[in-house]
C-alpha cells in the first residue's frame, strides 16, 4: 500500500544567484498518476524534479506529502538524471548490488529489472565504458531497484535507439498499470501518449498550463 | 525497508575500498608522488649520515600531504563524474554515513602508504627504523586521519564550486596548518630523541583537530553537499 495519497507543492521557489528556475509553481501529483512536464530548455523542468526528488533544495515554499488530511512522510523516489547517478569504477551488476542494499531489498530483486531493460550483454563490466543507451538503461534499472513510490524521469529516452526506447516505454507502461507514480520530463509527445499522461506546460519557471485543470 | 545509518556506513565503506582498489590511477599516482618527495629529498640533502633523522620529519609530512591530496581529489571526481553522490541522496543516506565511509576507506589507504614512506625514510635517509618510536608512526597516523576528515570537510563545501579542485586545495592547506604544524613539531622532536612526554601536548592538539574535523564533517556533510 502506498504511503501517501498525494504530493503537493506549494509556492515552491528555487533560484541559482540572479537566475530564477522557478517561480512560485504549485502542483499536486496524485498516487498512482503519471505526470509529463513539457516545455522548452531552461523552463524549469528538470529543477522542478529535482525538488521533487530532494536532490534540491526549494529556496521558498514546500513540498509536503498526505495520506487524507493527515501529513506523510515525502515518499522515496527513484529518480534517472541527465547524468546516470552511477559509480564509474563499479560494475553494472555491483551498483544495482549496492543500491539494493542501501534500499534493504534482496538483491534477486535486480533481476527484474536486469532482464527488463537487457542488461545482461555488459552488466559485468565496469560502468566507466559504457554507451550513453547503456548508461541509461542501467540508470532505469538503478531507480527502480529500491522499490520507489515516485519515479522522477529527466527525458529518460534521451540516448536510447528505437528497440531499447520501446523496451523503455513498454516498462513504464507496466509501471503505470502497477500504480506507480511516475513524473517525467519531455521534449516530445512519445512518452505523453505512451503513458496517457497528464501534462504540464512549463514556461520560465512557472506553470503555464495543466491538462487537468483544462478538463 | 529502513535500513539503519550503521548498516548504510558499512556497505559504503565495502564499496569505497572495492572503488579504491580498482580506480588504480589514483592510488599508484599519490604513492608515486609521495615516494618521488623522498627520494627527492635523499639525493638534494643528503650531506652526512646523521642528516636523515634531520630532513625525515619534513620530508613525511610532505610526502603525506601531498598523497592525501590526490587521494582526496580522486575520491570526490569519483562521486561527481556520474552524479553517484546525489543517487545516494536521493536515496536518503544520511550524509554521516557517506561521510565516515569516505573518512575509513581514504584514512586506510592512506595509513599504508604513510607505512610504506616511513620503511623508504629509513632506507633512503639512512634512518634505522630503531631511530623511529612508535610515538613517531602514531603522529604520522593520526595526522593522516586528521588530513582525510578535514579534506572530506572541505571537499564537501567545494561540491558546487566549479574550480572545486583548485578551491579544494587553496582551502584545505591553510586550515590544516595547526595540524600539520602540531604533527611536524612532535614528530622532529620523537626524531632528536624527545621522550613521549614532551611532545604529549602536540599530540592533544593533534587529537582535537581530528576530533573537530571528524564531528564537523559528520554533522555538516549533508547541509554542504545539498544545493
Amino acid at each position: 500500500m502506498a504511503s501517501f495519497d498525494r504530493i503537493e507543492l506549494r509556492g515552491v521557489c528555487k533560484s541559482y544567484g540572479s537566475v530564477r528556475a522557478l517561480v512560485n509553481v504549485d502542483l499536486d501529483i496524485r498516487q498512482g498518476e503519471s505526470l509529463g512536464l513539457l516545455g522548452s530548455n531552461g523552463a524549469g523542468k528538470s529543477t522542478l524534479l529535482h525538488v521533487l526528488s530532494r536532490m534540491v533544495r526549494p529556496t521558498r515554499g514546500a513540498v509536503c506529502a498526505w495520506v487524507g488530511d493527515a501529513h506523510a512522510p515525502l515518499p522515496h523516489c527513484g529518480v534517472v538524471g541527465h547524468a546516470p547517478l552511477l559509480y564509474p569504477d563499479l560494475t553494472g551488476r555491483e551498483n544495482l548490488q549496492l543500491f539494493c542494499q542501501i534500499h534493504g531489498v534482496a538483491v534477486e530483486s535486480a533481476d527484474r529489472w536486469r532482464d527488463a531493460f537487457d542488461l545482461d550483454g555488459f552488466v559485468d563490466r565496469v560502468v566507466h565504458g559504457y554507451s550513453r543507451g547503456q548508461l541509461q538503461r542501467l540508470s532505469l534499472a538503478r531507480a527502480l531497484c529500491g522499490r520507489p513510490e515516485v519515479l522522477v524521469l529527466d527525458e529518460p529516452l534521451t540516448g536510447l535507439d528505437r528497440a531499447s526506447a520501446q523496451a523503455v516505454l513498454s516498462v513504464l507502461g507496466e509501471l503505470r498499470s502497477e500504480g506507480l507514480t511516475v513524473v517525467f520530463s519531455s521534449h516530445g509527445d512519445t512518452l505523453v501518449n505512451a503513458m496517457n499522461a497528464r501534462t504540464v506546460t512549463m514556461v520560465r519557471g512557472r506553470v503555464h498550463t495543466d491538462s487537468r485543470s483544462a478538463l | 525497508m529502513k535500513v539503519s545509518a550503521l548498516h548504510t556506513w558499512r556497505i559504503l565503506t565495502l564499496e569505497y575500498f572495492r572503488m579504491e582498489w580498482r580506480s588504480k590511477l589514483t592510488w599508484v599516482h599519490s604513492l608515486l608522488f609521495g615516494s618521488l618527495v623522498i627520494v627527492v629529498a635523499s639525493i638534494s640533502f643528503f650531506v652526512h649520515p646523521g642528516m636523515g633523522a634531520e630532513i625525515a620529519p619534513g620530508v613525511l609530512w610532505l610526502a603525506i600531504a601531498f598523497s592525501g591530496t590526490l587521494l582526496l581529489t580522486g575520491s570526490w571526481s569519483r562521486e561527481r563524474e556520474m552524479g553517484a553522490l546525489w543517487a545516494l541522496q536521493t536515496s536518503q543516506v544520511p550524509g554521516v554515513a557517506i561521510y565516515l565511509a569516505k573518512v575509513v576507506s581514504t584514512s586506510v589507504v592512506l595509513c599504508v602508504m604513510v607505512v610504506w614512506f616511513g620503511l623508504l625514510s629509513a632506507v633512503l635517509l639512512q634512518v634505522p627504523l630503531s631511530d623511529f618510536p612508535v610515538a613517531v608512526w602514531g603522529a604520522l597516523l593520526l595526522g593522516a586521519l586528521g588530513w582525510v576528515a578535514a579534506g572530506h570537510v572541505f571537499a564537501a563545501v567545494t561540491v558546487q564550486s566549479r574550480a572545486r579542485d583548485l578551491v579544494l586545495t587553496l582551502v584545505l592547506f591553510p586550515l590544516l596548518t595547526p595540524s600539520l604544524l602540531a604533527g611536524t613539531v612532535a614528530t622532529r622532536a620523537l626524531f632528536q630523541g624527545a621522550a613521549f612526554v614532551d611532545v604529549q601536548g602536540w599530540f592533544g592538539l593533534q587529537i582535537l583537530f581530528d576530533g573537530l574535523f571528524l564531528t564537523l564533517g559528520s554533522v555538516l556533510f549533508d547541509p554542504l553537499t545539498r544545493e
